[in-house]
């Protein structure tokens, strides 16, 4: 594999985000360092907590009290630094050049008003018309699969969710983004349709060249359809590269455990590594690395030294100390 | 292996207004026949809205079929004629699990009040205070003592899941009907819940019915598994047989489509 070196679709630079509450501020992302590539599907993997949700909404500053950002930049392709704008010239960006598809999205189509309105809502948004703009529509009703448009004249309930997040999709691409945020993609969505749904998102980001970032707890999903990987927990990345490289020879032992104990068609009979105990939450947040609590890998000076990062290409990186060691102490998991 | 639960030709409709006065009945579910064995987990997999969810109520006596009986032969009495009497003891024997861990406990309440309720409501009879300590003993929430006080929101989603299983098994059930137990928690926590019920299984003989759509932890952890497509059992049988050679389109389309970290969309 040749690796070329582009600019980054999102480059994020030390990035630290808290919440204010009662007890004061609690940060949840820590020092976040990470580069998206431009053209490719780049997937956020972390459990409930780990902190994917917020670096989502800091990239398209959806940054509202009690979340506030501490410090640490965000460069949305090469010349948008985000945290430094104010909202009107970010309002400028969104939609045009980077899109959000929200987590549940395709539940939260307002259910009286037709699909039609939703796509006139947002062309009145940007000053554009709807009618002038009617071939837009229908190409992008084309794109995601619906070869008529009777949909416009439908309401959000007289949709099935799969079709729900078509129109979803097809929203957020009415303007042409370049770089595309989706959280959850798929979650509610029956397997066989979630299938298609993925497999509609793989074609639309070949077809249009898109910058995809794709936001799941499912890890076994992204792997199938992100070009690159990033694993959180407990508001860090653990680990980060191309997908190829996580699956067969994974730096870090969390994207070891959590990609093996997805139990797989295959895997009857087998065992199943599992990951003790449960993240400790941000309040007690460890002195060392973060997973030392539950990694079994975890010597002493793992729980009292947090580890460096270590990077070894333009994009991939992992944080772990007792890397390549752990990889031989793998069987002890399986005990 | 002998029978618990036999479902023999059930039919449900479900009635739906299709004008101001008109109403028409609608099949739901459709000439079903399904068992349950002694000691033994069985898998329901399928899509959504195949109907998975209504067997499973009717399987707990919380709906009513049709037509055709569901009969529970501890007892010997079929569950669809059941007296109000004899559907409580029916229920400390058969027991649901629910998918939400969120919304299955009372945040208003402990964990301990959760635990000690069934007890009380059974008249157990002994120290209700350490039953409640072996039965988190018994889904490995230790420290039990750490718990006992802690309310639903200070926990974790498989904590969450791992309580509400230590108040069904209060009642020492002999089947538990798990309807998605492990879809809504985390990927780290799903492989030890799992690993929980076939514990549950091989150490305490209780019988499980297992419903997901997702039929890679099916092939995990069932023994046999019926594949329901609206509301029709379309295939069933040993687990390993049904996922290394299904013979209906629609469990070879479930088997393509289950995400496998190791098959590329392209």
């Amino acid at each position: 594999m040749v690796i070329m070196v582009t600019e980054p679709a999102i480059s994020v630079r030390g990035l630290r985000v808290g919440y204010i509450s009662d007890s004061g501020l609690t940060t949840v992302l820590r020092n976040v360092t990470i580069d998206i590539p431009s053209n490719k599907i780049t997937g956020i993997a972390g459990e409930s907590g780990s902190g994917k949700s917020t670096l989502a909404s800091a990239i398209m500053k959806f940054i509202n009290p009690p979340m506030l950002v501490e410090s640490g930049s965000i460069i949305v392709d090469g010349k948008y630094d985000v945290l430094s704008m104010d909202n009107e010239q970010v309002n400028e960006i969104r939609g045009k050049l980077i899109s959000f598809v929200p987590q549940a999205a395709q539940n939260s189509l307002n259910p009286i008003r037709k699909v039609k309105e939703i796509f006139f809502d947002v062309l009145k948004s940007r000053g554009m018309d709807y009618y002038s703009n009617i071939n837009v529509i229908y190409r992008a009703l084309e794109d995601v699969g619906f070869s008529d448009k009777q949909v416009l004249d439908m309401y959000p309930f007289q949709l099935s969710g799969g079709m729900r997040q078509r129109v979803v999709i097809a929203v957020s691409l009415i303007l042409d983004p370049r770089i595309v945020i989706m959280d959850e993609p798929t979650t509610g969505l029956d397997v066989v349709v979630q299938h298609e749904i993925l497999k509609l998102i793989k074609r639309l980001q070949k077809e249009k060249s898109l910058s995809l970032l794709i936001i799941s707890h499912d890890i076994a999903m992204l792997f199938q359809i992100s070009d690159y990987i990033a694993v959180m927990y407990g508001g860090q990345v653990l680990e980060y590269g191309s997908y190829e490289t996580l699956l067969e020879d994974a730096y870090n032992p969390y994207t070891y455990l959590l990609l093996h104990s997805v139990p797989t068609i295959t895997s009857r009979g087998k065992k199943l590594p599992r990951i003790p105990g449960d993240f400790e939450g941000f309040g007690r947040y460890p002195k060392g690395c973060v997973f030392s609590s539950r990694c079994p890998f975890a010597t002493d000076t793992c729980r009292e030294v947090p580890p460096e990062k270590v990077s070894y290409d333009q994009y991939g990186f992992y944080i772990c100390s007792r890397y390549p060691e752990w990889k031989k102490e793998v069987k002890k998991i399986y005990e | 292996m002998s029978k618990l639960i036999e479902l023999i030709h059930v039919y449900k409709d479900f009635i739906v207004r299709t004008g101001l006065l008109r109403k028409e009945h609608r099949p739901g579910i459709w000439d079903v026949n399904m068992e349950i064995r002694e000691n033994e987990i069985v898998g329901m997999v399928g899509g959504s809205g195949g109907g998975k969810t209504v067997i499973a109520w009717m399987i707990v006596g919380l709906l009513k079929p049709t037509k055709g009986s569901i009969m529970y032969y501890p007892m010997g009495l079929d569950v669809t004629k059941m007296s109000k009497k004899e559907l409580r003891r029916y229920r400390a024997d058969v027991n649901l699990v629910f998918q939400d861990p969120y919304s299955s406990l009372d945040p208003t309440h402990t964990v301990k009040w959760h635990i000690e309720r069934p007890l009380k409501l059974y008249k157990y009879n002994g120290d209700i205070e350490e039953r409640v300590v072996e039965l988190l003993k018994e889904v490995s929430l230790s420290p039990p003592e750490e718990f006992l006080y802690k309310y639903p929101f200070q926990l974790s989603g498989g904590q969450r899941q791992r309580v509400y299983l230590a108040r069904v098994l209060a009642l020492n059930p002999k089947v538990l009907v798990a309807d998605e137990p492990v879809s809504n928690v985390d990927a780290s926590i799903r492989a030890s819940l799992l690993e929980l019920f076939k514990r549950l299984r091989d150490e305490k003989g209780i019988s499980i019915m297992y419903i997901t759509h997702d039929i890679a932890t099916i092939g995990y952890v069932a023994d046999r598994v019926y594949v329901v497509k609206q509301g029709r059992i379309v295939e069933e049988g040993d687990v390993e047989r049904v996922i290394t050679n299904p013979q209906n389109e629609y469990t070879k389309l479930l088997t393509k489509v289950v995400p496998n970290p190791y098959t590329r969309i392209d």
